[in-house]
């Protein structure tokens, strides 16, 4: 199965930064190199916590489903409900469905899938053949199901496996796929549907938008297009709506405009409206050539975003889809109107977290993306602009029906068109799947507390999702109930889905986690990286009922509590700061969300770009939500580049996350989830900026550049090659900016985001150290 | 005489409405639970019964005002103070997007109100009785 090479430890050697600390007692320095040294081991291990090999007499650890799929945050589950609370974890997992070129077995039944008959779970590895394989026990309920007679095969007397185990991928692997037999619809499966609503107003003419989205829409139709079902439809609105008739018997597209705002009625009937698109395929193509000419003298200001949303849906309702919404402005028209609420005098006060909650007339949004969702419709909003458009409110829809929020701010199209073109291209390319559910389930004794993510909850634990794709993932927090008796228990997860290509599929991971009954057992089988995530997407939910101060202090006090409990049970002797292997780096990650732009204290940090921020941890993978918290800073400075490797994408070991690691004389790249940046000293030498841009000064550099240029010689080849890896490795397409250090807006892009430094009115990594020894002592007395 | 008995009639009658309000809601929790419904259809009910309940409740806090009966009113001034604050703080309507995470809390207050209701009902129809049945013994004097 081809898996993405994954970075290895993005931290730095600790025991230099160190060095410069100041600490009064030099008990405290003693201890602080201690710990650091043991922060250096701990990455000098995979960052993957170890997987415990699932118990049993026939079970093999290639049975449960891999850690890119279903990630937990403690591969343990606390025996009893008391365990859980005693050791302040929190206990769940993140599962992320679809990941590119991934291969995932598929498997047809040729009768019924089988199902356990009372809890409805799917069959796994991990059910017990009883009876010489003629009934099985369920893992989740413990209910022993009859076998039929077509998926009967006797047992092997050695290993007690079934004798057909490799021509049966269910029983083998914790992550397979089903092809779901009609049982498993309601309508035949749909077509992928590709609905935009475009803000055709001065603002998104003026910036380039229009064009952008026009031209990379016709790339699509014209390079990418394969699928003959594909079905596509366009609305443009800025104070009126506007809908364009693009049957394939028309010579060219017709625009319509509906004057009425309040009640949406369409004037044509709606498949001439949404179309097959490799049937209108000329039409469209003339449609996406005139629009920006169509609009191009416009002088409308107003948006009436709401009411094309309520077009879209009337046009969209008989089939579902997803929208691709392009917003400039605050919706001022029609229906949904709202009220500019970003008061400056608010930020970096206490009711600044009332700007990230929905807008009162904000109903609209909800009931409208409750509806949309009902009619298996999802909304991506993209967001072309600096100014104020209330996204926590328009939010809603993309958070509701299981989209996506791209946010530019500041969009200018010589800036990023190409980061609009990529997305959107990836946005239409990437595996969908369409019309699905999603249910996790938990065996006896576990039960489902809360899920992350963007969705809606139709009904007991199951989640609505119109769409999904290899963007999104969902947190799933559990919680104890009764005392587990068994030594391990279950979880599975199954999306009932249909493919692009209209097979109705399901697809089903399956876990085995041991159970453990101390608090120990529990801390040393923590990975890290999921528990954060985890803690991201609580403090999440937390902010939409108490103040971004407290969301802060909580997330703190999170990490308090769990060095706490570790330091009481675990190691009452340890140092003053006693950390698990597993969670060296905690204290960072933690520091790094706290100054997470969607967290972070200060008066600089707009609402919409809060909202934003938000959107993105709220669906991220694991490995993109934590190098989004803490991202990478690597030194491209010749001297720092690893010699004597034969691979010119050998990245060096990335750097603290602190501005005193900015050598004004060299080349930094700094990677997060959403953007690479090419950081250019201000002392940069001439020699350097000539090897790497062509270029004689700084002054020179065109920060406009998308693409480094290619100049021949060994230094430029290897930072294009290290800066295409740095790109390659993430699950969607990253944008590449180059910036000047000696330009403060572009300076601050990075610095900004550098969590080690005291920064945003908290304190710098070392500060925090010293602080939680501070706190844990004060608890210890 | 007979006012004094209709403030309790018509308290006795407020009562069962309420009383039939809360069993609904409780039925349609239950209904959500086994899947009968879904969360904007039972959003849209139990936000509908929402100003009924406080208009019956209002009605019934009024008429003993009227009728001078200071115990039940402050009987009652618990749940009349919490109407209110969910009422200030917004948080009286149900939304069909967090609702399965608030049933655990929604479903306790229903069966509290639930059995406050049904001691009130009671407390009240002895009250009415009394009330006759003493007006009954003094007119006899």
């Amino acid at each position: 199965m081809q898996m993405k090479q994954k970075a290895s430890a993005p931290f730095p050697p600790l025991p230099e930064a160190f060095a410069d600390m100041s600490i009064d007692s030099a008990t405290e320095k003693a201890q602080a190199q201690q710990q650091a040294q043991a922060q250096a081991q701990a990455q000098a291990q995979p960052q993957q916590a170890h997987r415990p090999t699932p118990a049993g007499p026939t079970f093999t650890p290639e049975m449960n489903c891999p850690q890119e799929y279903l990630s937990m945050s403690v591969n343990a589950i606390p025996a009893t409900a008391q365990l859980l609370t005693k050791s302040a974890l929190p206990v769940g997992c993140v599962i992320h469905p679809l990941i590119t070129d991934a291969e995932i077995p598929v498997v047809s039944f040729s009768g019924k899938i089988v199902r356990c008959r009372v809890c409805r779970t799917y069959i796994n590895p991990f059910v017990q053949w009883t009876d010489h394989g003629h009934r099985w026990r369920c893992n989740m309920c413990d209910f022993i199901n009859d076998v039929g007679g077509d998926y009967y095969s006797p047992l092997s007397v050695t290993s007690g496996l079934r004798r057909d185990i490799n021509d049966r991928p269910e029983l083998k692997s914790g992550y397979v796929e089903f092809i779901a037999p009609s049982e498993y619809m309601v309508r035949p499966p749909m077509p992928p549907v590709f609905f935009f609503v475009i803000d055709v107003s001065y603002q998104s003419v003026a910036s380039g938008m229009l064009a952008t989205v026009a031209s990379s829409v016709r790339r699509f139709v014209n390079e990418y297009h394969e699928n003959p079902r594909t079905r596509f439809g366009v609305v443009t609105f800025d104070n009126t709506v506007h809908f364009y008739n693009l049957k394939s018997s028309l010579s060219q597209p017709q625009m319509l405009t509906v004057p009425d705002l309040q009640n949406m009625l369409l004037p044509v009937p709606e498949d001439e409206l949404l179309v097959n698109l490799s049937e209108s395929k000329q039409v469209v193509l003339q449609l996406l050539e005139k629009l920006p000419k169509m609009f191009a003298g416009s002088q409308q200001v107003g948006c009436a975003f709401g009411s094309a949303v309520q077009a879209a849906a009337q046009v969209t309702k008989r089939v579902g889809g997803k929208l691709l919404c392009f917003l400039t402005g605050l919706p001022t028209h029609g229906e949904g109107k709202l009220n500019r609420r970003d008061d400056a005098k608010l930020l970096g006060t206490d009711r600044e977290h009332t700007l990230l909650c929905p807008a009162d007339p904000g109903d609209f949004y909800k009931s409208a993306a409750l509806e949309l969702s009902r009619l298996q419709v999802t909304a991506d909003l993209f967001v072309c602009t600096s100014t104020y458009v209330d996204l926590s409110t328009v939010g809603l829809l993309p958070q509701i029906t299981g989209g996506q929020v791209y946010y530019y701010s500041g969009f200018a199209a010589q800036r990023h068109a190409t980061r609009l073109s990529d997305d959107l291209l990836d946005n239409l390319t990437r595996t969908t799947a369409w019309e699905a559910v999603f249910r996790v389930r938990c065996s006896k004794g576990l039960r489902v507390h809360a899920h992350f993510g963007h969705f809606f909850i139709r009904s007991t634990d199951l989640l609505a999702l119109p769409t999904v794709d290899t963007s999104k993932s969902f947190g799933i927090q559990l919680s104890v109930v009764e005392t587990i008796t068994q030594p391990q228990a279950y979880i599975q997860s199954a999306l009932l889905y249909t493919t692009s290509a209209g097979e109705r599929r399901i697809r089903v991971f399956t876990s085995s986690i041991p159970v453990v009954s101390t608090i120990a057992a529990l801390y040393s089988a923590v990975n890290e990286q999921t528990l954060v995530d985890i803690v991201a997407r609580m403090a999440i939910e937390k902010l939409s009922s108490a103040r971004l101060s407290d969301t802060r202090e909580a997330i703190v006090r999170k990490l308090i509590d769990l060095l706490t409990v570790y330091r009481s049970q675990v190691t009452p002797s340890g140092g003053a700061l006693p950390l698990p292997e597993q969670m060296a780096n905690a204290p960072l990650y933690t520091l790094a969300l706290v100054k997470h732009p969607a967290f972070r204290g200060g008066s600089d940090t707009r609402p919409d770009e809060r909202a934003a921020q938000l959107a993105v941890l709220r669906v991220a993978p694991v490995d993109e939500a934590c190098v989004h918290m803490h991202p990478r800073l690597i030194c491209l400075s010749p001297g720092s580049l690893p010699s004597g490797d034969t691979d010119p994408a050998t990245m060096p070991t990335p750097l603290a996350l602190s501005s005193a690691q900015l050598d004004p004389r060299g080349v930094f790249l700094f990677e997060d989830a959403q953007s690479v940046l090419l950081l250019v000293g201000r002392a940069t030498g001439p020699q350097l900026l000539g090897q790497l841009f062509g270029v004689e000064a700084i002054t020179d550099v065109d920060t406009t550049m998308t693409t480094l240029p290619e100049v021949d010689n060994d230094y430029n080849r290897r930072v294009r090659a290290i800066v295409a890896a740095a790109r390659a490795r993430h699950a969607w397409p990253l944008s590449l900016q180059v910036c000047r250090e000696d330009v403060p807006a572009e300076r601050a892009l990075v610095v900004s985001r550098l969590v080690s430094d005291h920064s945003h009115g908290f304190y710098s990594y070392h500060e925090f150290i010293a602080q939680l020894q501070r706190q844990l002592s004060l608890k210890s007395k | 005489m007979l006012f004094g008995a209709l403030v309790w009639l018509f308290a006795l009658f407020a009562l069962s409405g309420l009383i039939f309000f809360v069993v609904v809601a409780l039925v349609s929790f239950s209904d959500l639970d086994s899947d009968y419904t879904n969360p904007v259809e039972l959003c849209s009910r139990l936000n509908g019964l929402l100003l009924p309940e406080y208009a019956l409740f209002g009605a019934m806090v009024v008429a003993f005002l009227l009728g001078g009966c200071w115990i039940e009113i402050v009987l009652n001034l618990p749940l009349l103070v919490w109407f209110c604050q969910a009422y200030v703080r917004r948080e009286h309507r149900l939304d069909p997007t967090k609702v399965f995470q608030q049933m655990p809390t929604k479903r306790m207050e229903a069966y509290i109100k639930l059995g406050f209701f049904m001691v009130s009902f009671f407390f009240y129809l002895y009250r009415l009785v009394f009330y006759l049945v003493q007006g009954y013994l003094d007119s006899d004097d």
